[in-house]
């Protein structure tokens, strides 16, 4: 059923351990990089991968590790992005419980790539386990000379801290990130300078997600072109999509990019739950606009997605069958929104309670005619005006859910209930 | 250089400035509430957004700096729809108790409502309510639900102070200005929050609920409480006297001078005004009598004076006559002070520095441990006769009786040499004159008091530790039948046989400025709002 | 005499018009003193007998706009509503409202006045401390017009004098 990269690695036993790791060709790739490669070579080969940043925003990783400038007198920083804070997200997780050494195998690559002093992987405080699978596999690393001092025998040396958050979603983002990790509160910076020039103490700093430093040692291993040949043309590769919500079976599917949304949910997922039909479907975590059940032949890449009037983002779909009340399920979301906006910028800040609240309203049967359009409007006088994306996040929801799903709102606020039965 | 255009008018500024400051450049205001010149861009009210050409988001005018070619729109239906829309964000979890808020008149939320409000309400939800009313410190009361988390106080106490007592907790709209574990606001700056605060959240204990903003009117002057000269704004309030038991000085606000204060000002300065309304200011020219001062009429009280200093003057007996000028006078005094009694009567017995002004140590920012605002200009001027006694000497010898009249301006003796010689003093000469503002030991000893007016009370100029001549404005006359110095001495001069012809400072100071070396060349118009440096600043 | 070439014969003989005048006016005494007596059984005819009123014993009925003495509302503990804004201080043209605030030990209420005197004797009635005041804290509505005093000072109404004030409509 099509290549696994990452998620071969679930499947077999014992594979977070790094015995059974090197017995899968593991630290190949590092030797190979260590012994054969330039770190402009790595560059050039996972620019040429079409490797996607895939925590969220999609941008090209070699691109950005080409940004940090080569002759800097500071030292340069490489950080994971380990913060899978995104509703509807958890491959993070599984890649830091199942196969930790090809993500200690890729920092290895990008921390080489880059010329990084050293590399903070960022863990989101609730991923306890996870933070313990990740500490145990750096142990056993470091004891066997892939971590530390002059790595394999090598001039490269690397040490790895792990850091772990103290749950706020905000973190997540990557300046909010480096404000944590600098021991702040976690408040995004204003942009730019961009982490690549001035990033974790003020240095250039690379920070990456989890999966994304991942598919290093695989990209390495059987070159670009393999790799980009997987998936579309200008998304390289697979990605770990988290299908979660009315599905017979709820879990994280490797597939190329470009993978049609239909194909994800009725053929790997098995279908909506009790043979009910679809109503909807956030296909990009949280944050993505709601797509209608007659949007969902479209692929499932960044370009394609963004073209459909959405965005792939972290890769957590969530699934909404017929029974799903929409301004219940939104009201959901921006509660969260609403809890976990920083506070630093005024229109977020205010703008997120005030949507919820208004929500909460109409979901009690007390909502007038024209909220949603007040709601729109507070909508798009976030969207855009904020210091992060978190603004927008919060506010492309009201608006997509408002738009694809205005006669569940109108029903609400006309009758004063819900209109789905027993809900 | 960079050229840009705003709102149509061109302007080629410093590389690295930002959109608001050049807009400020040509005195376009674009709107702001975290944005504060003295302090580190925090970028988060999104208040000054405004449309830069070639770029699909509005930018925040506060952070972004200009570049060559760039065309920026402060003004377009954009801007004005975001500026409502954070405005009206702004105010949606603010408690809109304007009715018994301090800030309201000088709020920055009403200031940009009239233009900006959108008038009908929106929210039929409940707000958030957040803690009231809080004493952050000896000088500042917080008000959580009225702050619109602009950061600027805590990136003062961050980055002017150092002392890191304030952060913001909680996240959303449940976010709160707080004080960290353990700290209370008491450096010796807070004050300044207040100011720069640009809503009613935190105010000044000192000013809280005596006065509404609006019966204020307000003079510039120069901080008297050290030698720094922080500039300063009066505010008074003559037209309620009921508000404050009668209280005239109701608050000083520091006054922005580059070139020595910036924005700020020190709580020292800032609430050491209150000896202007005591109730022991000396309301009355006076004598003793039986132990007991007796009002008296000012002709009265100066002929006593002048026909004491005329008799020694006449007898040659001109070492019999001590006088203790003031670091707390302005330069004009000091100057008719030198004029009158050494130039014209020849008395050598003349000096400032009692000892005592010297309080601590210099804090390296704005504090200084000389206390008195004009000894560089007590210095300048020489009051002190160059083979006289100095002020010790002074007080000695009239202790010991061969000092048979000693006058002395504004300084509690008592205080500096100890209440005991001062009971010698007072017994041992023929005439004991204190002249100043309020009672204290050496008053009581005195045989003529004469009431002279406070710094609001008068005209002049005062020079700072680094030589800067700045100018001191009246905000109201004198209590009671107290006169300025500067009067008291002229009247003084013209029963001594020796009138001045003065008019008004200025005239003093036109004269001083002719005839003082360091001041050569200055005038009133010269010194301008920020003041001038006297020309040799050394010895 | 010019005035008089109007005058019919017997208006000149002036006798009978004073008997027509005394006439008149003793019908009037008469038919009202009828219908007072008749109002003092309760029979009341409409549009018939005198207007005037016998102040003080009766008093007139006072429009509802008319703007009579002064009244500080009440919050429902009896504490003074008005939070000294100063508003009406500051709009009164006359200069005749003192007021002097104080920190409230509720920081929900957290500024009430500690002094508010009305001069009456300088007051113009304007009314615009009514409208000015955000929080519905004075009133004109006491109904009361006769507030003379003997000396200027009493004509000073303090804080607690004016909370004592009924409006109108609870007196009946």
């Amino acid at each position: 059923m099509g290549v696994k990269i990452i998620s071969a690695g679930f499947d077999i036993e014992g594979f977070h351990r790094l015995q059974v790791y090197l017995a899968h060709e593991g630290y190949q790739a590092l030797r190979k990089v260590l012994t054969s490669m330039t770190p402009s070579q790595v560059t050039e080969e996972v620019i040429k991968s079409n490797l996607r940043g895939l925590g969220g925003a999609g941008f090209p990783a070699g691109r950005k590790w080409s940004f940090v400038p080569k002759d800097s007198p500071k030292p340069k920083y490489l950080v994971i992005n380990a913060d899978e804070g995104e509703p509807g997200t958890f491959k993070d997780r599984l890649i830091l419980l199942n196969t930790p050494h090809m993500l200690i195998e890729g920092i290895l690559i990008a921390a080489y790539a880059i010329g990084a002093a050293k590399v903070y992987i960022y863990i989101r405080g609730e991923y306890t386990e996870p933070a313990k699978v990740i500490g145990q596999a750096l142990e056993e690393v470091r004891a066997n000379n892939y971590l530390g001092q002059h790595i394999l025998g090598t001039d490269f040396s690397l040490d790895v801290v792990i850091h772990r958050g103290a749950g706020a979603y905000i973190c997540g983002e990557e300046t909010a990130l480096l404000e944590s990790l600098e021991g702040k509160k976690g408040w995004p910076r204003l942009k730019p300078p961009f982490p690549a020039l001035v990033g974790l103490f003020d240095c250039p700093t690379v920070i990456n997600n989890v999966e994304t430093i991942a598919f290093l040692p695989a990209i390495i291993n059987r070159g670009w072109k393999w790799f980009a040949d997987l998936g579309t043309e200008r998304n390289g590769g697979t990605r770990l999509f988290c299908v979660s919500g009315s599905v017979n079976r709820p879990g994280v599917y490797e597939l190329p990019m470009g993978t049609p949304l239909r194909e994800i949910i009725y053929e790997q997922a098995g279908g909506i739950k009790g043979d009910k039909s679809l109503k909807a479907v956030i296909p990009g975590g949280s944050s993505a606009p709601v797509l209608s059940r007659d949007q969902i032949d479209v692929k499932m890449d960044f370009d394609s997605l963004m073209a459909a009037g959405s965005m792939a983002g972290s890769g957590g779909i969530i699934v909404m069958d017929e029974d799903t009340c929409m301004p219940h399920a939104l009201w959901v979301l921006t509660r969260f929104y609403a809890h976990e906006s920083c506070g630093q910028c005024t229109p977020c800040r205010e703008g997120t309670g005030w949507m919820e609240k208004v929500l909460r309203r109409i979901l009690d049967g007390t909502g007038r005619p024209e909220d949603p359009e007040n709601l729109l409007r507070i909508a798009h006088n976030i969207m855009g005006n904020t210091i992060c994306p978190l603004g927008d996040a919060a506010a492309l929801p009201v608006i997509s859910f408002l738009e694809k799903f205005a006669n569940e709102f109108d029903f609400h606020i006309s009758q004063h209930r819900c209109d789905i039965e027993g809900v | 250089m960079p050229t840009v255009t705003i709102d149509g008018q061109q302007i080629g500024v410093p590389e690295g400035t930002t959109i608001i400051q050049a807009a400020e450049m040509l005195d376009i205001h674009i709107p702001r509430y975290c944005y504060h010149p003295g302090l580190s861009i925090a970028g988060s009210c999104r208040m000054c957004l405004v449309q830069v050409e070639k770029t699909p988001k509005l930018q925040i005018a506060c952070y972004t700096p200009v570049s060559e070619g760039m065309a920026v729109h402060t003004n377009t239906e954009q801007v004005v729809k975001a500026r409502q829309a954070i405005l009206e964000f702004l105010l949606l979890n603010h408690p809109v108790d304007c009715p018994v808020c301090d800030q309201a008149g000088e709020c920055w939320l009403q200031e940009y409502y009239m233009e900006y409000g959108l008038y009908d309400s929106a929210l039929l939800e409940d707000k958030v309510r957040k803690r009231k009313a809080v004493i952050l410190g000896p000088h500042i009361v917080l008000d959580t639900e009225r702050c619109i988390l602009c950061s600027r106080c805590l990136r003062f106490c961050d980055e002017i102070t150092k002392t890191h007592e304030l952060g913001i907790f909680e996240r959303g709209d449940r976010s709160e200005i707080w004080l960290y574990p353990g700290k209370v606001l008491d450096n010796k700056y807070c004050g300044n929050v207040a100011d720069i605060c640009p809503v009613g959240s935190l105010t000044d204990r000192d000013f809280r609920f005596i006065c509404r903003v609006w019966y204020l009117e307000d003079v510039n002057s120069i901080c008297p409480c050290c030698s720094t000269g922080c500039n300063i704004i009066v505010d008074y309030n003559l037209k309620r006297p009921h508000a404050a038991k009668g209280r005239r000085l109701m608050r000083l606000r520091p006054r922005y001078n580059p070139e020595v204060n910036k924005w700020w000002m020190c709580d020292e300065g800032r609430y050491g005004f209150k000896f202007v309304d005591a109730s022991d200011r000396i309301l009355d020219p006076a004598r003793k009598e039986n132990d007991k001062l007796k009002p008296i009429p000012w002709e009265e009280a100066l002929g006593r004076v002048a026909r004491a200093i005329r008799a020694l003057v006449d007898e040659g007996r001109q070492e019999q006559i001590g006088i203790i000028t003031s670091r707390w006078s302005t330069n004009e005094e000091l100057y008719m002070a030198r004029r009158l009694f050494v130039e014209q009567l020849g008395v050598k017995g003349l000096d400032h520095r009692v000892p005592g002004n010297i309080v601590g140590q210099d804090d390296g920012f704005l504090i200084r441990a000389d206390k008195s605002p004009n000894s560089k200009g007590a210095e300048l001027i020489a009051v002190h006769h160059p083979e006289g006694m100095d002020a010790t000497q002074i007080v000695q010898a009239a202790s010991q009786g061969k000092i048979k009249l000693l006058y002395v301006l504004h300084h509690d003796l008592a205080e500096a040499f100890g209440n005991k010689l001062i009971q010698k003093v007072s017994q041992n000469t023929e005439l004991l004159v204190y002249q100043g503002t309020n009672f204290n030991q050496t008053s009581d000893q005195a045989d003529v008091v004469l009431p002279a007016a406070a710094w609001p009370e008068k005209e002049g100029t005062f020079t700072n530790y680094a030589g800067r001549v700045q100018k001191i404005n009246e905000a109201f006359a004198p209590p009671g039948r107290a006169w300025p110095d500067g009067k008291i001495f002229v009247e003084l001069a013209s029963r001594l046989g020796a009138p001045f012809r003065y008019i008004c400072a200025e005239d003093i100071f036109r004269e001083m400025a002719d005839r003082v070396e360091p001041f050569k060349g200055m005038s009133y118009s010269s010194l301008g709002l920020t003041g001038s440096l006297v020309s040799s600043q050394g010895e | 005499m010019a005035a008089d070439k109007g005058l019919t014969f017997w208006q000149r003989l002036y006798l009978p018009e004073i008997i027509k005048g005394m006439a008149l006016t003793g019908s009037h005494f008469f038919i009202n003193l009828l219908l007072l007596s008749l109002r003092l059984i309760g029979i009341r005819l409409k549009g018939k007998g005198p207007v005037t009123i016998r102040y003080p014993e009766e008093r007139r009925e006072l429009a509802p706009r008319l703007r009579s003495l002064h009244r500080l509302t009440r919050r429902e503990d009896g504490s003074p509503r008005c939070v000294a804004c100063m508003m009406c201080e500051t709009v009164c043209p006359a200069y005749c409202i003192y007021i002097v605030a104080a920190e409230h030990a509720d920081p929900d209420i957290e500024k009430y006045p500690i002094r508010f005197d009305i001069d009456l004797g300088v007051c113009v009635f304007c009314g615009y401390c009514v409208e000015a005041c955000p929080v519905d804290a004075i009133r004109m509505d006491s109904g009361s017009l006769d507030f003379a005093t003997y000396s200027r000072e009493d004509m000073i109404y303090k804080l607690d004098d004016l909370l004592k004030i009924e409006p109108a409509r609870a007196k009946g």
